[in-house]
């Protein structure tokens, strides 16, 4: 009972962490593919980070150990869906979170990102 | 990226490595699944593989970034530039927080709509719940048996 629960959990979380990644890398290579005329991640780039995403994230994400508290909790229903409404908020607000940043370092950042950090710390006096 | 050199390579250098952080932080996040579980950290340290992994992922992209070169098509970022990276990708982090912070739990998200509370919006009728006196009995019987 346990293990069948936790094996339950660990692929929706499996899953969690899979759409977000999908969802942000999709987006910023079909947005950068679409005003730069050019992918913002190049082929080898993109094969880490599938390796990271598929591989390394089932393997750290699935392999966790149960824990006596699933079994405190109700059993879920034969047609209860894979992805719950809790986790379509995550993903599409960690999604949207993700993509607001890296579409401003994107299309905003400039070569030097120190500098334009510091000018935003200490603004310049003469403007 | 036909042109690439140090100059141009350093934006998109900046962009993977942002991006990388992103998920990988994101991947702490992962681990918790109902709205409840603000905690993200609780029991963080009982699978010792997530934790190998995500030090092994870490120092393979701070090396992808290092030792890249023209075949990956990085540049090596100075000290400061690695710790604005860093600070940026964390945000997802602290993004799972405030979003479990300020998002009212009532809030249902499906692919079939939206609802708050009495507050409805489907583009799609959803299955009605749990139909048919069967499923809920069986569930119930298997709860007691537990």
């Amino acid at each position: 009972m346990k293990w069948g629960r936790n094996i339950f959990d660990c692929i929706r979380k499996f899953l969690q962490f899979q759409l977000t990644v999908n969802f942000v890398a999709l987006v910023m290579a079909f947005v950068g593919g679409a005003v730069l005329r050019e992918s913002p991640l190049n082929a080898i780039q993109m094969l880490w980070v599938n390796l990271i995403m598929d591989t390394l994230a089932s393997l750290a994400l699935a392999t966790e150990p149960p824990s006596d508290e699933l079994l405190q909790r109700m059993p879920y229903s034969r047609n209860e869906s894979l992805i719950t409404a809790n986790m379509w908020k995550n993903i599409i607000s960690q999604g949207l979170v993700q993509i607001a940043i890296l579409g401003t370092i994107l299309f905003k950042g400039t070569e030097d990102i120190t500098q334009a950090l510091s000018c935003l710390i200490y603004p310049p006096q003469s403007v | 990226m036909k042109d690439w050199n140090d100059e141009t390579g350093k934006h998109y250098s900046i962009f993977f490595n942002v991006f990388v952080l992103l998920q990988i932080f994101n991947e702490i996040n992962a681990r918790k699944l109902k709205h409840e579980e603000f905690n993200v950290f609780k029991n963080f340290f009982n699978n010792p593989l997530f934790i190998v992994i995500l030090l092994l992922t870490f120092v393979v992209q701070f090396s992808i970034i290092k030792l890249g070169g023209k075949s990956l098509k990085t540049v090596d970022l100075t000290l400061e530039e690695n710790a604005i990276c860093w600070l940026l990708g964390s945000l997802s982090l602290f993004a799972g927080f405030v979003e479990k912070t300020i998002l009212p739990s009532h809030l249902i998200v499906s692919i079939y709509g939206f609802e708050i509370g009495s507050a409805k919006l489907y583009w799609k009728t959803p299955p009605p719940p749990e139909t048919g006196g069967e499923a809920t009995q069986e569930n119930e019987s298997g709860a007691k048996a537990e």
